[in-house]
């Protein structure tokens, strides 16, 4: 028997695990979703009469769950994690969390950290009777209108909540240069917010846009999440003619402070 | 508001708020190549026109608007239906 055999079975064996791993991940994650999508949001909407509060309880148990299934994972083999900068997430306040892009989960991990933030999600969840429950309690944006969606963005920021937005509009595409549209600049430039860079890298890569969730990588994952210092605005108010440069010129140092850090092999 | 009249404030417009220049401003002219309009500033563009013309303006009917002819056909056409 040669005696390469051993080590082979061995990672099969683990490759196997971690599809069982990831089947079962994904379907506690999705019983979870249901179970408060329609038993426990619709009771809150029912039994908390005060929007702020139930907004608050709702948050907290999204981010607590989301937790969960990061820590599940980790406990079942499927990847391995590392936060950096969580003392900067806790201090956060009114800022514009700005992302790179490249796995289905990268909202887990964020929403698993910043408990309060707002999202911007598609508005047809808020016509879905198994989510509609879930985003009216916590009370985050619809996708519709750009330009209602740009002023809540800014309105949000100025309470003082963290806003949660990914530049890149959908998953990165690996390997390549990040493509950031400047629509998170603009909503940080005219709210007056601090962004918050957000670094996400993940080896060997998986979950991205183009492959489904079972096609599992050679090795366990290693996630890796970075918070970054905060850039303020005001300094490119100040040195921009106008609000578009401003957000021309904030964009390109969000996009080249994130890609720094990526290997682009495109 | 006739056509000539959506048409004097749509050059209004760009020419205010984007800062273009007004011999740039013509029927024909892109708005993306010609103009630098981007898709931000095409939402900014839409708003300005709803304040303008009092009208509700569903951001798809501007999906297949290229020039500045082509916009104040969208507004013109809605101006008719309302």
């Amino acid at each position: 028997m040669p005696e390469n055999v051993t080590p082979k079975l061995t990672a099969r064996i683990n490759r196997v695990w971690r599809l069982f791993a990831t089947a079962l991940s994904f379907s506690l994650f999705g019983a979870g979703s249901l179970v408060l999508g329609i038993v426990v949001f619709p009771l809150f909407w029912i039994l908390i009469r005060n929007p702020e509060r139930r907004r608050d309880i709702a948050r907290r148990m999204v981010t607590g769950g989301f937790g969960l299934f990061v820590d599940v994972m980790n406990s079942l083999g499927v990847l391995h994690y590392r936060i950096t900068g969580l003392d900067i997430a806790k201090s956060a306040r009114g800022c514009l969390i700005v992302a790179n892009h490249p796995t289905l989960i990268d909202v887990v991990f964020l929403l698993s950290v910043f408990r309060d933030a707002d999202c911007v999600v598609k508005s047809a969840m808020w016509s879905n009777p198994f989510t509609m429950a879930t985003v009216r309690s916590i009370d985050y944006i619809p996708n519709e209108d750009p330009s209602i969606v740009m002023a809540e963005c800014v309105k949000r920021l100025q309470a003082g909540n963290n806003l949660i937005l990914f530049p890149e509009g959908t998953r990165s595409i690996p390997g390549q240069t990040l493509n950031f549209g400047r629509g998170a600049a603009t909503i940080a430039v005219r709210a007056g917010a601090p962004c918050l860079p957000v670094l996400f890298q993940c080896t060997p890569m998986t979950l991205t846009k183009s492959e489904p969730w079972y096609r599992i990588p050679a090795k366990r994952v290693l996630f890796e999440m970075e918070i970054l210092q905060p850039i303020p605005v005001q300094p490119f108010i100040e040195a921009s003619t106008g609000e578009k440069n401003a957000s021309l010129a904030l964009n390109d140092v969000l996009h080249d402070t994130l890609s720094q850090y990526l290997e682009i092999t495109a | 508001m006739t056509e000539q009249e959506i048409r004097d404030q749509v050059s209004a417009i760009l020419v205010e708020q984007f800062e273009i220049d007004a011999t740039e401003v013509k029927p024909q002219a892109h708005l993306y190549d010609d103009l630098g309009i981007d898709s931000i500033d095409a939402v900014d563009l839409i708003v300005r026109l709803k304040e303008l013309t009092g009208l509700r303006i569903p951001p798809a009917d501007f999906k297949d608007v290229r020039t500045v002819d082509d916009v104040v056909q969208v507004v013109t056409a809605l101006t008719a239906n309302s």
